[in-house]
Parts: structure tokens; C-alpha cells; sequence
């Protein structure tokens, strides 16, 4: 009877260890999920301010005929971290602390892209903008920064498919743990 | 860089690379700042010139865009004359095809001389308003200071006598000095500025528009500026212009130049320092 109790005691015990594993897995799971779907979210609504920025670049500069601080100290993208980044632009500007506008970009994004976690290849894509403002004339900044903004839309879509493909293997995963845990329940 | 230094110097120093600003500091303020790629920059005075550092290309583009504000693109339209005008009235020159290709920056600082019109508007006026008058000198001996002055002191009634409605057709922003039309020089409280306008359209344009009582133009030189000042005197409009040439009796050559009541020619002596001669119709020297 007491050999018994034990062995009813074990399995049970495996049982519960086994529940709590699968629990651990599931959450890591639903985490790294919620944590890619964070991370995914906030790095595509940072480089569709960039595409917006790309795009008041385009329009206003040309119809509006304004200087580049004025230009970066009225931008408004939606997010507010990025028009955060353009004031810091405008007042670099503003007081001729920079040789350069090239430098003012670079001075203002460097830091925060890391920070931001993106991708060195997207990084060094979005320094390069800085190029976009030292063209000669109109239509040179208007063409490199229709192509910016070209760029980064098909940034955003790779990311879009990435995100996809990963969400395409995790949720089943994360599907299969949750009905092993019920018949283990059952 | 003294923080007195830069208090007194007319050109903000944000405009001027650090080099150069260093420079200007212990030389002095000039009237002209000439920067040429691989050479010394120069530096013009009001007698003398001077010579700085080596400007490299770098910094000749770092040069242009603390004059433009980092924004070229914007200035496009001035630079196919080959100038535009900065904060305070200073005039930059610019050479070279675009942006990537400039060969030299000259920079002329906007300075106003007040005062230095009393001495010749006793001459000038009349009665009950002014002759018609033009000033006359060389390049770069002060004719614009001049005619800067005079148009202050006619318009504010600053010598103590009857003020006028004083109209300018300001071509190359020298007089005014405007940015962005805001006149940056003190051209006294009743004086309209027709900025950026060509002569001959923009002295038609006051003649019909703003009922002056006097027009100044800077520059007199071509059949249609003459034109347009035989225009305004007979419409009994006053005129006060100047025009390039070395010597007074240059202006027999300028045919269809019409012929007014006061001819005053600037010129400076030896150490710098400027003086008139004043002449009526006929060729009679006053002073």
C-alpha cells in the first residue's frame, strides 16, 4: 500500500514537473513572441518616421522654400522620439554648432539607432540620409530622398516578412505547448 | 575670440569659420573678406589688405554653408546673380558652377556710416525740397555709403530740416540691405525699399505706386536707367543716383546720361580718409 502510495506520489510528481516545464517553455514562447512583436513594432514605427520625414523633405523644402532649421524645427513625423531628433537638428543648425548639416544628422542619430536596437546595414542606411541635405540644388535633395524613402519602404517590408516568417514557426510552437498542456490536464 | 570682439564686429561670427574668426579678432574688423580655395585668405581694410591662413577646399565649403545656413538650395535664385545677402546686410559673393565647385567667397561686410552725409546735403537741398543729384566715384571709394546716408538724413530729417518721402530701388540688397525685405541699414522713418528689383522697373514701379517725393538708385549705368531717371525728373520727381566713374568729366562720355543740378564726386586721399568735390550743372566746383 505504502509502495504504492510512493509510486502514485513519483508519477504525480513527474506529472507536475513535467506541466511545469512545458508552462516555462509556453511562457519563453508567448515571451519571445510578445518581445519580437515589441521590438518589430516599435523598430517599423521608427523607420516610417524616417519614410515620413523623407517625405516633408520632398514637399515642403521645394513648395515652401524654407531654411533646412526652420525645416527640421517644424517636422512632424508622429513619432515622438524622431521629431525629438529633428529639433536637436534645427538648434544645431540654428547656432552654426556644426560644420556641416551632414554632421548635425549624424551628431543627432548615431547614438539613438544603436540605442533603438537597428540592424548595422540599417543603421549606416539612415546616416546616409545626411547626404540627402548636402545636395547642390532641389531637384538633387528631392531625387536622393524620393530614393531614401524608396529604400526604406523596402526595409520595412523585409522586416514585415522576417516578422512573418518567424510568427509562422513560433505560433505553432507556441500552439502545440498550449495542447500538450491540456491533455496533460485531462 | 574676446567676447568684446565679437560684441562690436558687425558680422555675426556664427557666419565665419573658427580660423577665420581667430583671425579677424586679432587683425582686426575688415571691410571685405575674400576666400579663395589653397590660398591665403584676404583681408580688405579701409587702406590696407592683409593676408590669413591657407583656406583648404573643406573649409571653403564649410565657409558656404555657415553663410547659407546649410540650406544652398534655398538661395538658388540670388546665386544666378552671384550674390546673395545674409543677416545684417552683408553682401556674399559667390564663384564657381554649384555647390561643389565654388572658387571663391567674397565677403562684403554691411557697414552704415551715419553722419557721414552732412556735410554735403547743404549742397543738396534747396528751397523746399532737393536737387536732383548723382554721386560719383570710382569703385569701392563710398558712393553707396553716400547715397546710404543721404537718403537717412533726407527721410528722417536728420539735419534739422524738412523730412521727404524717400523711395529706394534697392537692385543688390547694397543699400538696404535687406534680408528676407527687412531693410537691415537705418534708411530713416519715411523711406520705402523696393527690394531685388531691376532699375528701370523698380523706378517705374515707385513713380506710380508710392508717390515719392525723392528716388534713390544705386548704379546708374545703361540707355534704360537713364531712361527711367529722364522719366522721373520730368515728372517732377527728385533723383538721387550714383554712378561709376574715375574722373568727373567721364560723365560727357555717358551721352544720353540726363544732366541734373548736383554732381558729387567721392574719393579718398592717400591714407584712406574720403572726400567730395561738388559741382552744379554748369561744371562749377562748390568744394
Amino acid at each position: 500500500m505504502e509502495k504504492e502510495n510512493m509510486r502514485y506520489m513519483t508519477a504525480k510528481a513527474d506529472n507536475m514537473f513535467k506541466l511545469i516545464g512545458i508552462i516555462i517553455m509556453m511562457i519563453g514562447v508567448i515571451g519571445l513572441l510578445f518581445n519580437w512583436n515589441l521590438s518589430y513594432s516599435e523598430k517599423n514605427k521608427k523607420l516610417k518616421a524616417f519614410e515620413e520625414l523623407m517625405t516633408q523633405t520632398i514637399f515642403r523644402l521645394e513648395r515652401e522654400n524654407i531654411r533646412l532649421c526652420d525645416f527640421f524645427e517644424e517636422v512632424n513625423t508622429g513619432n515622438s522620439q524622431i521629431d525629438k531628433g529633428c529639433k536637436e537638428i534645427s538648434e544645431m543648425l540654428r547656432e552654426h554648432q556644426v560644420s556641416s548639416v551632414a554632421q548635425a544628422w549624424k551628431t543627432a542619430w548615431k547614438s539613438k539607432l544603436v540605442e533603438w536596437g537597428l540592424k548595422a546595414r540599417e543603421r549606416e542606411m539612415i546616416l546616409n540620409f545626411a547626404n540627402i541635405y548636402l545636395a547642390g540644388d532641389l531637384d538633387e535633395i528631392m531625387d536622393k530622398a524620393q530614393a531614401g524613402r524608396e529604400d526604406l519602404n523596402i526595409l520595412r517590408k523585409q522586416e514585415q516578412n522576417s516578422y512573418e516568417q518567424k510568427k509562422k514557426i513560433l505560433f505553432p510552437v507556441g500552439m502545440l505547448s498550449a495542447l500538450m498542456v491540456i491533455i496533460i490536464l485531462i | 575670440m574676446t567676447k568684446r570682439k565679437e560684441a562690436t564686429f558687425i558680422l555675426d561670427y556664427k557666419y565665419l569659420t573658427k580660423e577665420t574668426a581667430r583671425e579677424i579678432t586679432l587683425g582686426g574688423e575688415p571691410e571685405e573678406i575674400r576666400i579663395r580655395a589653397n590660398k591665403p585668405i584676404e583681408y580688405i581694410y579701409e587702406s590696407k589688405q592683409s593676408f590669413g591662413h591657407i583656406v583648404s577646399e573643406f573649409e571653403l565649403r564649410t565657409q558656404l554653408e555657415l553663410l547659407t545656413d546649410y540650406s544652398w538650395y534655398n538661395l538658388k535664385p540670388q546665386l544666378e546673380q552671384g550674390y546673395f545677402t545674409i543677416e545684417g546686410g552683408h553682401r556674399i559673393g559667390v564663384t564657381g558652377r554649384n555647390k561643389t565647385s565654388i572658387g571663391t567667397i567674397n565677403i562684403r561686410v554691411a557697414r552704415q556710416k551715419k553722419g557721414i552725409g552732412l556735410s554735403v546735403i547743404p549742397y543738396i537741398r534747396n528751397d523746399s525740397s532737393i536737387y536732383n543729384t548723382y554721386i560719383i566715384s570710382p569703385p569701392g571709394e563710398g558712393k553707396t555709403t553716400m547715397l546710404r546716408d543721404i537718403i537717412r538724413i533726407l527721410s528722417d530729417g536728420a539735419d534739422g530740416k524738412e523730412s521727404f518721402k524717400v523711395a529706394v530701388v534697392d537692385e543688390r540688397s547694397e543699400i538696404g540691405a535687406c534680408y528676407k525685405g527687412i531693410p537691415q541699414n537705418d534708411l530713416g522713418k519715411r523711406c520705402d525699399i523696393l527690394d531685388g528689383y531691376s532699375k528701370t522697373k523698380g523706378m517705374k514701379i515707385l513713380l506710380r505706386s508710392m508717390s515719392p517725393q525723392i528716388i534713390a538708385v544705386d548704379e546708374l549705368g545703361t540707355e534704360d536707367d537713364y531712361n527711367a531717371v529722364n522719366e522721373i525728373i520730368n515728372s517732377g520727381i527728385k533723383i538721387i543716383g550714383t554712378i561709376h566713374a574715375n574722373r568727373i568729366d567721364e560723365l560727357k562720355e555717358k551721352k544720353n546720361l540726363p544732366k541734373v543740378e548736383r554732381y558729387i564726386f567721392v574719393k579718398r586721399d592717400k591714407y584712406g580718409k574720403r572726400k567730395y568735390e561738388i559741382y552744379d550743372s554748369e561744371g562749377r566746383q562748390y568744394v
